[in-house]
């Protein structure tokens, strides 16, 4: 069977490293990813995938990985994590097929519980 | 769209009507394709509201594609405008359409009411008429930068109940209730088996509806964590409460018994106060009704939420689909592998009908990106298909077996005709229509005690 990687796209390593003990506990491949080319390619391999989408930035690029990513890798779960109090992202990250939105006032800190709920194994 | 009292629509009977002049008086956009569906007449205020000239786009052909975000004008408008499958069989229909419009006015949705036009020798052509659709639920949030509008529009228009192009009944009565469930703000329950395309349907309902300029948020009630499940269902995550149209939760007997409860005491609270209302839609991958008499479903909550169920067909029961369901796959199959592969091989076409389809819709997909993955050139052959799916047994021709159905049917009737009758043969008899020695008989030979 193949590896569960998660991938993180983000460019400060925050969430990365947030992840880091839980990747240990459960033997998944964490990667931080910077260029949505490179997020595109990892999830063709195929597998199971969490993707981790820090939005903010730059919007425009990163909901249409999100939007990609949800629509030609539908097993893929895909957090939207963000920091910003634009209004209506939320809403937008939902609608093109985010599996869970974390953004302010909830904290960055449940992330890692998040993750583990999506890795393969756990179902109701 | 009344004549104007000035002008008369015709000043003889040998005159023939000036249909167009006719039209041309319409405040509301119309226009007449013919039976290939091109473009032949368009009124003033379609222009108005298109902004493209008639003159610029007579002749063109109206009819689905895929768009991709930089799709020319002329194509998104032929792709709007393209006429459900059933109006070229001759019945009117209406569908709900993205239309690309002038650039200085909102983008928004529009309904298009098809009335086809037939004649001796079939259809002649097809009227088309466009209303707006009414924004509601629109937040007073400042608006999103367009492009991030357009990229979300964008998608939305792959939820489209028309691109269901099947023949079989099942699906067209799925997508009347698929309609009919888009219409109102009641619950509804969505019952197939995993990867059968509930989560796809339940968008499709939501983007029909009037809360489609709202959210559509799809909830994991059997991975996500408790507290989260509760603080969603309580209403207190904000970026899920508002502005929330739909929320579909996938899996709800997968709840804990106490959030079941929460969510009934939610659901009659929406029934009381419309304003707070949030469409559910509920997906369900084992049979509901078996999940109630597990006790993993509160017999409450199975109520509340099923005053619609609609039931998905497995794939194998929809092989004769498979064509058109490969023509929209394939192209978003190449999109992930990032291959170019127009069409499969008859010989693949002919596995993948022979194939089981375990995991339904989801499968497919999964099963086309791993070919175009292996494919070496422009067309799939047997052996870029996945080893499972070439290894499977051949399943022959399916059997109607005749005596094994009717049977089935006689049993059945017979049971209800006794439940009906309290086990009264005599009266079971009667209802049935039949002497009380034959129903006697009927129940030896076919194993029914009492």
């Amino acid at each position: 069977m193949q590896q569960t990687q998660v991938l993180v796209y983000e460019s400060d390593s925050k969430l990365t490293a947030g992840l880091n003990e839980l990747a240990h506990e459960r033997g998944f491949r964490l990667r931080e990813i910077r260029q949505e080319k490179a997020c595109v390619n990892l999830l063709r391999r195929g597998g199971p995938a969490i993707l981790v989408l820090k939005v903010g930035r730059d919007l425009e690029r990163e909901l249409r990985l999100l939007e990609r990513a949800c629509w030609l890798f539908p097993e893929t779960a895909v957090i939207v994590v963000g920091d910003t109090h634009y209004p209506g992202l939320a809403g937008v990250a939902w609608d093109l097929g985010a599996r869970f939105v974390l953004f302010p006032p909830q904290p960055l800190e449940l992330l890692p519980e998040l993750v583990r709920s999506f890795l393969p194994g756990k179902r109701g | 769209m009344e004549p104007s009292p000035e002008q008369p629509v015709s000043s003889s009977p040998e005159e023939p009507f000036r249909w167009q002049a006719y039209f041309q008086k319409s405040s509301e956009p119309l226009f007449f394709l013919n039976r290939r569906r091109r473009l032949l007449f368009a009124n003033r205020a379609w222009e108005s509201l298109t902004g493209v000239s008639l003159r610029e786009v007579r002749g063109l052909v109206c009819k689905r594609r895929s768009l991709d975000a930089e799709a020319e004008t002329t194509e998104a408008l032929a792709h709007a405008l393209a006429p459900p499958p059933e109006v070229l069989e001759g019945q009117p229909a209406r569908a709900r359409r993205y239309l690309p419009v002038q650039k200085n006015q909102p983008r928004r949705w529009f309904d298009i009411a098809f009335f086809p036009i037939a004649g001796e020798a079939g259809l002649l052509g097809i009227l088309g008429k466009i209303t707006a659709v009414p924004r509601q639920g629109i937040s007073d949030d400042p608006p999103l930068p367009e492009k991030i509008i357009a990229l979300r529009e964008r998608r939305f228009q792959e939820f489209a109940l028309d691109q269901i192009a099947s023949e079989l009944p099942a699906m067209h009565r799925l997508v009347e209730q698929a309609r009919l469930a888009s219409q109102t703000q009641l619950p509804a329950a969505l019952v197939g088996e995993r990867g059968a395309g509930k989560q796809w349907l339940a968008r499709c309902i939501h983007q029909h509806s009037d809360r489609r300029e709202r959210t559509f948020a799809a909830i994991d009630c059997a991975r996500l964590p408790s507290w989260v499940l509760l603080e969603v269902i309580r209403g207190n995550w904000e970026q899920v409460r508002k502005p929330v149209g739909t929320l579909y939760l996938q899996e709800p007997a997968c709840l804990p018994r106490e959030m079941q409860e929460h969510l009934c005491r939610l659901l009659v609270s929406w029934k009381e106060d419309p304003e707070q209302r949030v469409s559910v839609l509920a997906g369900f991958t084992t049979e509901p009704n078996e999940e109630v008499r597990a006790g993993r479903l509160l017999p409450q909550c199975w109520c509340l939420l099923s005053p619609l169920v609609l039931n998905l067909p497995p794939l194998r029961e929809r092989l004769d689909d498979l064509h058109w369901l490969i023509d929209r796959f394939l192209e978003r199959a190449c999109a992930a592998s990032g291959k170019e592969v127009r069409e499969l091989t008859e010989d693949a076409v002919r596995v993948l009908r022979s194939y089981s389809w375990p995991g339904n819709l989801a499968e497919l997909y999964e099963v086309l990106c791993a070919a175009c993955l292996r494919a070496k050139g422009d067309r799939l052959a047997v052996e870029d298909l996945p080893f499972h799916v070439r290894a499977a047994p051949v399943a022959a021709n399916r059997l109607l077996p005749l005596d094994s159905l009717l049977q089935d049917v006689e049993r059945r009737l017979i049971i209800l005709a006794l439940k009906q009758a309290r086990a009264n043969k005599t009266k079971a008899a009667e209802l049935l229509g039949i002497w009380r020695p034959r129903l006697i008989r009927r129940m030896q030979a076919l194993g029914i005690s009492l």
